[in-house]
């Protein structure tokens, strides 16, 4: 080996050395508490959430989100200039419940999760026992804002996109327009509107999936568009 | 015989009886000819029938026939709103579906920043 190709070969294998060192993961657990808690400061966003159906366009709809610790205000606006906006001001969950639901039903594991919106995140993969990757959450590294969420069927095809393309993190936010007024019935997941009831069923809609809760024997069951984790929590409710 | 033929033999047939009909019969048909009115315009017979009589009976049984429609259509209603009034309540629909529709717009389904 002449000098050239020595020093050649020590250059090379001394790169990995001077690369800067990766991250260490988080814990899975430790996100998804500072996802579900949410900033600690108020902030403006633009979610596009996208539904995949079957042999269909995909469709998507733009959500305004303004958000103090611990309540969200999402305006969905209509896609027709005629139809009106629908609002939902909503008061977070519990961190804590929130995890020990995700973690009855699913398997955590962290990655790297690239840039969303102009932010450095961690990825979540939550699988079913099964082994099957039922969603998949990106973090904001500093402020643990969940930044996108995708879920997915049993065949692995996408379901569903939700995903911030704009944030104003921290942002002013007027406190009087996250005033919410007392809601009766049973939680249901954003976007979803009670539809009509039928005997001892009732059905809600976001206008492309849909679900329905049945009173069997005096419980509660739910069926539709749902992945688990939102049906527990709906059931959770229901029983309340 | 063609029909050339049978027209001039109608023609000399009639010749024949005009030559041969009394003078009095010739006379009265002349007289009825002169007195003869002209028939009345379409639009002299329509006003005449909106004088008449009969055009109240009309314009009373068209009145009629629509409130009859009126009520027919009427009915049915009614008495699917008294059915709901005595059962109880079973369907409520509280959203159109069709305005939750209306929020969802075609996407490229592209995973990315632009909106």
């Amino acid at each position: 080996m002449t000098r050239f190709k020595l020093a050649v070969f020590l250059a090379l294998t001394s790169v990995p050395l001077q690369a800067k060192p990766r991250a260490p993961l988080p814990d899975a657990g430790a996100l998804v508490l500072k996802a579900l808690a949410g900033p600690s400061t108020g902030y403006a966003a633009v979610e596009r959430v996208q539904v995949f159906l079957p042999g269909k366009k995909p469709k998507a709809i733009k959500v305004n989100i303004t958000a103090l610790p611990g309540r969200v205000r999402r305006e969905v606006l209509p896609s027709k200039k005629k139809a009106a906006p629908l609002i939902q001001v909503r008061d977070r969950e519990k961190a804590p419940a929130g995890l020990s639901r995700l973690r009855a039903l699913y398997d955590l594991t962290v990655s790297t999760g690239g840039v969303v919106a102009k932010r450095k995140t961690w990825k979540i993969e939550l699988r079913l026992k099964s082994g099957a990757l039922r969603r998949a959450l990106w973090m904001d590294r500093d402020s643990g804002l969940l930044m996108k969420r995708e879920t997915y069927r049993d065949d692995g095809s996408l379901v569903r996109r939700e995903r911030l393309v704009q944030l104003a993190l921290p942002a002013p936010v007027d406190p009087a327009s996250l005033k919410t007024e007392a809601s009766s019935g049973p939680w249901m997941p954003d976007g979803f509107v009670f539809t009509g009831e039928n005997g001892a069923t009732r059905r809600y809609s976001n206008g492309l999936e849909s679900y329905e809760i049945r009173l069997v024997d005096g419980k509660a069951a739910v069926s539709g568009d749902l992945a688990e984790d939102d049906a527990s929590r709906i059931l959770e409710s229901a029983s309340k | 015989m063609n029909e050339d033929g049978e027209a001039r033999l109608a023609k000399a047939a009639m010749k024949s009886l005009l030559v041969s009909a009394p003078e009095s019969l010739k006379a009265d048909l002349k007289r009825r000819v002169r007195n003869r009115k002209p028939a009345p315009s379409i639009w002299e017979g329509r006003f005449a029938f909106g004088q008449s009589f009969w055009a109240y009976g009309a314009g009373g049984a068209f009145a009629a026939a629509a409130i009859g429609i009126l009520i027919l259509r009427a009915v049915p209603e009614r008495r699917i709103a008294t059915e709901a009034a005595k059962r109880p309540a079973r369907r409520i629909e509280i959203v159109v579906p069709q305005t939750l529709q209306d929020l969802w717009a075609d996407d490229d389904g592209e995973d990315n920043d632009e909106i």
